[in-house]
C-alpha cells in the first residue's frame, strides 16, 4: 500500500469498515512509514478527544428571549404575501378576482377611447410620400429600360401591320449531320 | 403518554396541529445540541445563541413545511446549518470575524478556572481551543461535516441528508477533513514550539 492509499483508508479503518483483504497491507504500511503512522496516531487521538469536548449550553435567559421573539412574530400579524393570499374581495379567490379586475380595467379603458376619439385622424399624404422618398438610400438607383431610338416602342407600333413572313421560308436549307 | 416519551415526528405533528407544549418540548430537546453545532461552526457563543433562536423561530413560522418523508432531526439540522453558513458568509464579508475574539465561554473559562482538577481541566480546555481554532480554519464544507460527525456524532446517513450530498462524498470528505484538521493542528503545534 502507498501513502496515498493509506491516507484514503484511515477513517475507514478507524470505523472498522476496511476490507479484510486490505487489513494486512494497511497495518504493514503503518508500521513501516513513520509519517503515515504519525498521521494515524494523531487522527485517532483527535477522534477520541473530540467527542469528549465539553458541550456548551444555552444561557439562562434563552427561553425568555425566544418567547419574546415568538410573541413579536405573533403580534406582527400576517405578512403582505399572506395577506394577499388570504384576501377574498367580494368573496372571490385571489386569481379570479385579479382576472376580473384586469378585465374591468381593459373594458373601461377601451370604452373611454371609443367615446372620446370620434374623428378619423387627418393624414397628410404628401408629407408621408416625401418622408418615404427621404428614406430611400442614396446608393439606390432604379433600373430603367430605355428602348433604342430606331425601334418603335410597343405602344407606338401598329398591330394591324403584319410582318412579311414569306422570306422566312425562302432561305437555303442547311443540312446537318451525315456524310 | 407524556411529551417526554414521544418521538420527534409525533411532537412536530402535534405542534402542526397547534400544540405549543409539543413545540416547547422540541426546543428543550434540541437547544443544546444545536447550540453546540452552531457554536463549533461560528466560534462565537453569543452570535450562535442568536442564530439558535432564529432556527427555532423558523421552525415556529415554517412548521407546515416539514413533511414526514424526512427525519425531523435532519430537517432541523439543515435549517441550522443553512443559517450558520449564511451567517458565516456575512461575517466573512464584513471581515470582522476573529478567532481570538473573547466569547462568553472565554469569560466563563476565566471565572471557572478554580475547578477541582486544574491540570486536567486546563489540558482539555487547551485541546478544545486548539481544535476550535483549527476548525475555524477549515473550509466550510469540511467543517460542517466534521462537526456533525466527530462532535455531534451523527450517522453518515443523517449527515448525507443534512448536507444534501451522496453518502460516498460524505465519507471521503470526512476523511479528507480529518487529515486537514490534523495538518492544521500540527502546523499550530510547530509554530508554538518555534
Amino acid at each position: 500500500m502507498k501513502c496515498y492509499d493509506f491516507e484514503l483508508n484511515i477513517s475507514t479503518y478507524i470505523a472498522g469498515e476496511l476490507k479484510q483483504s486490505l487489513h494486512s497491507s494497511f497495518k504493514e504500511h503503518r508500521d513501516n512509514c513513520s509519517n503515515c503512522n504519525e498521521k494515524f496516531t494523531d487522527i485517532s487521538y483527535l477522534l477520541k478527544n473530540m467527542s469528549n469536548i465539553n458541550p456548551v449550553i444555552t444561557s439562562d435567559n434563552f427561553i425568555d428571549n425566544l418567547s419574546k421573539k415568538i410573541q413579536s412574530v405573533d403580534n406582527q400579524g400576517p405578512s403582505i404575501w399572506e395577506w394577499l393570499i388570504n384576501l377574498r374581495p367580494f368573496g372571490f379567490q385571489p386569481a379570479p378576482a385579479l382576472g376580473f379586475l384586469l378585465g374591468f380595467i381593459m373594458i373601461t379603458t377601451a370604452s373611454y377611447f371609443l367615446i372620446n376619439i370620434d374623428k378619423i385622424p387627418n393624414i397628410d399624404i404628401n408629407k408621408l410620400s416625401k418622408n418615404s422618398q427621404e428614406k430611400i438610400p442614396s446608393q439606390f438607383k432604379p433600373s430603367l429600360v430605355i428602348p433604342p431610338q430606331n425601334e418603335t416602342s410597343i405602344a407606338e407600333s401598329d398591330s394591324s401591320i403584319k410582318p412579311d413572313v414569306s422570306k422566312r421560308y425562302n432561305d437555303k436549307i442547311k443540312l446537318t449531320g451525315g456524310k | 403518554m407524556s411529551n417526554y416519551e414521544l418521538s420527534d415526528e409525533i411532537l412536530i405533528k402535534k405542534f402542526q396541529d397547534g400544540d405549543m407544549n409539543a413545540y416547547n418540548q422540541i426546543v428543550y430537546r434540541y437547544k443544546d445540541r444545536l447550540l453546540n453545532f452552531i457554536y463549533r461552526f461560528l466560534n462565537d457563543l453569543d452570535r450562535s445563541e442568536d442564530l439558535l433562536q432564529d432556527t427555532f423561530l423558523k421552525l415556529y413560522t415554517h412548521k407546515d413545511s416539514y413533511q414526514e418523508i424526512a427525519k425531523f432531526s435532519t430537517w432541523l439540522y439543515t435549517i441550522a446549518a443553512n443559517l450558520a453558513r449564511t451567517e458565516l458568509r456575512k461575517l466573512k464579508r464584513r471581515k470582522t470575524f476573529s478567532v481570538t475574539e473573547l466569547s462568553r465561554e472565554d469569560r466563563e473559562f476565566i471565572i471557572s478556572s478554580n475547578d477541582a482538577d486544574p491540570s486536567e481541566n486546563h489540558l482539555s480546555q487547551n485541546f478544545e481551543r486548539k481544535v476550535q481554532l483549527a476548525l475555524s480554519n477549515l473550509p466550510d464544507d469540511f467543517r460542517t461535516i466534521i462537526i456533525l460527525r466527530d462532535i455531534q456524532e451523527l450517522s453518515y446517513d443523517d449527515i448525507s441528508k443534512i448536507v444534501e450530498l451522496p453518502l460516498g462524498t460524505v465519507k471521503s470528505r470526512i476523511n479528507r477533513g480529518r487529515l486537514k484538521l490534523q495538518q492544521l493542528l500540527k502546523k499550530k503545534e510547530k509554530t508554538y514550539t518555534e
